[in-house]
């Protein structure tokens, strides 16, 4: 799709995923009070088989939370973590609560959801100027094929190559790694780069 | 029993003993069409109802209206019989319940609108479907035995 970026404009984006998503690591590092880092982000322009691929197989159950961006260059935030790994993980926010159920679970990676992608989306919008904001976040557990064509469709991505800028979390050591996916909608990274004079 | 596997925004033929399988249907819809009497089943995986909305459709397997009539060509040239032809359907969830429904733009309803149409249109009765909700799907589909078997997320195994 927007593959007519030039190097400069990738690597910009990619700064811009960096400080997103280092804010997003800080963030959750502080509430879980844990070690948390990150990969340097990727901006692919993939097929969708080929992006699913990146993060595992079309079948593999995950913890998907979707947030919607809304203003000046909308799209969707996706984070999606393995199941094993999300039951892991939601250990460590339960801080020795041990009343355990779906519900909590999944309001437990809402929140997550909620930090991630607000953080992330703060540091775009200090550094662009731009106004965004995020829906309410929306939780699916279930295989990542149907969540990942799910979340590009919705961003409006109808073209064979689909655009994403993602990192890697990894907490406690590499135990517990998520993925983190910003897709814009059509024209959304223009706006940046633009506000941005690049 | 060998699978050939179908991707997303692909089709593909298969004849007994093989079977065809395409994973993690979420607003995508899979649409299997069978010759029982010749064994012979086709399926293809589409992600969007209609190319003529857009202007870079330049996969045409990605798009009901134009992946259909490929599907049933192939089935044709493979020696499936026009008449015989019938089709089970399974996907067009909405994977993300938000509160806003009405600012959605529900492509699965969408998608799964537009295959029921042009499967109308082209005359080829639809004997089952499991459609809509919010679980993906994965889809097998046996030419011998007419049979789709679809696992859903939390759900488990279901025939149709």
């Amino acid at each position: 799709m927007e593959n007519f970026l030039s190097d400069f404009q990738i690597d910009a984006l990619k700064e811009i995923g960096n400080i997103g998503s280092g804010n997003a690591a800080t963030a959750l590092s502080q509430m879980i009070n844990k070690k948390v880092d990150m990969a340097v982000p990727q901006l692919d322009i993939l097929g969708f088989n080929d992006m699913i691929k990146r993060v595992g197989n079309e079948d593999d159950f995950v913890v998907a939370v979707l947030l919607k961006v809304f203003g000046d260059a909308p799209g969707n935030i996706l984070f999606l973590i393995k199941q094993e790994e999300a039951e892991r993980f939601s250990e460590l926010m339960m801080f020795g609560m041990t009343e355990f159920n779906e519900e909590l679970f999944i309001s437990i990676f809402q929140e997550i959801g909620n930090i991630l992608g607000n953080s992330y989306l703060n540091a775009v919008t200090q550094i662009s100027g731009l106004n965004m904001v995020t829906s309410v976040p929306a939780v699916a557990i279930d295989m990542l094929a149907a969540v990942m064509t799910s979340t590009f469709m919705e961003a409006e991505q109808y073209s064979d190559e689909i655009l994403a800028i993602d990192t890697r979390f990894y907490i406690e050591d590499n135990e517990i790694a998520g993925n983190f996916f910003y897709v814009p909608k059509p024209g959304a990274l223009n706006t940046i780069l633009n506000k941005l004079g690049l | 029993m060998q699978e050939i596997k179908v991707g997303i925004g692909d089709l593909n033929i298969a004849k007994s003993p093989y079977k065809l399988i395409t994973l993690g249907l979420g607003s995508c819809i899979g649409i299997a069409i069978f010759d029982i009497t010749n064994k012979i089943a086709g399926l293809s995986h589409i992600m969007l109802p209609d190319s003529k909305n857009f202007s870079s459709n330049n996969n045409p397997l990605k798009y009901a209206d134009t992946a259909i009539p490929l599907l049933i060509d192939k089935l044709l040239d493979s020696g499936a019989n026009k008449r015989n032809l019938k089709a089970k359907i399974a996907g067009g969830a909405s994977m993300f319940a938000f509160a806003d429904k009405s600012s959605t733009l529900d492509i699965g309803t969408r998608n799964s609108e537009a295959v029921k149409t042009i499967l109308k249109q082209l005359n080829i009765p639809i004997i089952s479907e499991d459609l809509g909700g919010n679980k993906g799907r994965t889809m097998i589909v046996d030419p011998d035995t007419g049979i789709v078997t679809l696992k859903i997320a939390g759900v488990g195994i279901k025939e149709m």
